[in-house]
């Protein structure tokens, strides 16, 4: 066997070496012949490999460019969702120990669950002495869903707050009458304005 | 005297993710006022599919909500169909009841937040006039249908 044969064996197995390293995502390294090889196919050969070699690590950057990409659009995507979440029950400190929660839209079961448990944490973390749910912006609601407002507004009083319900339309009020549930302790006024008002009121009083 | 037949054509809202809820409200309060229904009772109609959707998150996986209408005796109704890829009822009847899952009641003390209330589907069954469970290899399907009231069906 000449040099020149010992040269391309040479070369044959660190081109199979590359090769072994394209496979497992390294394109750093390119396939060479060494200058006497005057063989223009075995040239047109090992050129073609590192074509190959190359337009791989291209197609590979563009690739985690793309994931990168979509990571950060489902990162924001989840920002998003607790911005919603945080939106749709927003609460509100609307006058020292008052908070205020108005609710807009589709009351069902879910939207109720969540709403209580973050009622509740507010009134405890804010020191409430007054709550005030507005639902002037709900529509209908289902009697079950009903009961639970119920319960809610009894839990806040049990926390040491006064709650106050405002913007019961006709319907609503029929739903929750229906349902005889029991309504004392639970106060309930036209709208937010006049129950922030009646609260005031009562807080002078106390003070004389 | 005759009213006039239009099939409605079936309106398919996938639920995959909280987010589809709103979709399924949308979509429900838009096909309830089309059909004939007053704002209140559309305001019904979508706490049914908001229910459903929502019951296919927390407990089919994935699945989808369709809207469509049947015509019957008592005239055309809006249904509302939720498709899921979870199990089952165990027992449907007792799932309907509020407060109860398909296997008896719900222990308050053991009960996760995350459970819910267990009264979605007794708002289905109270906001409609007919509630069906169809189980499927791969899944179920729950059927809600309510019948427009006569003097205002379109």
């Amino acid at each position: 066997m000449t040099t020149l044969d010992t040269d391309i064996l040479e070369s044959v197995t660190d081109a199979l070496l590359v090769l072994s390293n394209v496979g497992m995502g390294d394109y750093s390294s390119r396939v060479t012949l060494p200058e006497e090889v005057k063989d223009s196919s075995l040239r047109a050969l090992f050129e073609g490999i590192n074509e190959m070699i190359r337009s791989l690590e291209q197609e590979k950057l563009k690739s985690d460019a793309y994931q990168k990409e979509l990571e950060e659009k489902l990162a924001t995507i989840e920002k998003q969702r607790v911005a919603i979440q945080e939106l749709s029950t927003p609460i509100m400190e609307v006058w020292d120990g008052v908070l205020c929660l108005p609710v807009v839209g589709v009351m069902d079961t879910a939207r109720s669950a969540e709403m209580t448990t973050a009622l509740l944490h507010a009134v405890v973390e804010k020191k409430t002495r007054c709550c005030i749910i507005d639902i002037t912006g709900i529509e209908v609601m289902d009697t079950g869903t009903a009961d639970h407002f119920m319960r809610m507004a009894r839990a806040v009083g049990m926390l040491g707050a006064r709650c106050v319900l405002t913007g019961i339309n006709p319907h609503i009020a029929q739903t929750i009458v229906h349902m005889g549930v029991d309504l004392s302790g639970i106060e309930s006024h036209r709208s937010l304005r006049q129950a922030l008002h009646a609260y005031v009121t009562s807080q002078k009083k106390q003070q004389q | 005297m005759a009213q006039s037949i239009r099939p409605k054509p079936l309106i398919r809202i996938d639920v995959r993710e909280s987010v589809d809820v709103y979709a399924v409200q949308r979509g429900a309060r838009a096909h309830a006022l089309a059909m004939g229904f007053s704002l209140r009772e559309a305001g019904e109609l979508v706490l049914v599919a908001s229910e459903l959707a929502t019951n296919i998150l927390k407990y089919g996986k994935r699945g989808w909500i369709a809207l469509c209408t049947e015509r019957g005796a008592r005239g055309v109704s809006f249904v509302v169909e939720a498709r899921d890829f979870g199990p089952p009822f165990h027992d449907f009847d007792t799932a309907l009841k509020d407060r109860h899952d398909d296997r008896g009641p719900i222990n308050p003390d053991t009960r996760k937040i995350s459970q819910g209330l267990g009264v979605g589907l007794g708002t289905v069954v109270r906001l409609t006039d007919r509630v069906e469970h169809v189980p499927l290899a791969d899944g179920k399907i729950v059927r809600a249908v309510r019948a427009v009231p006569r003097a205002t069906a379109r």
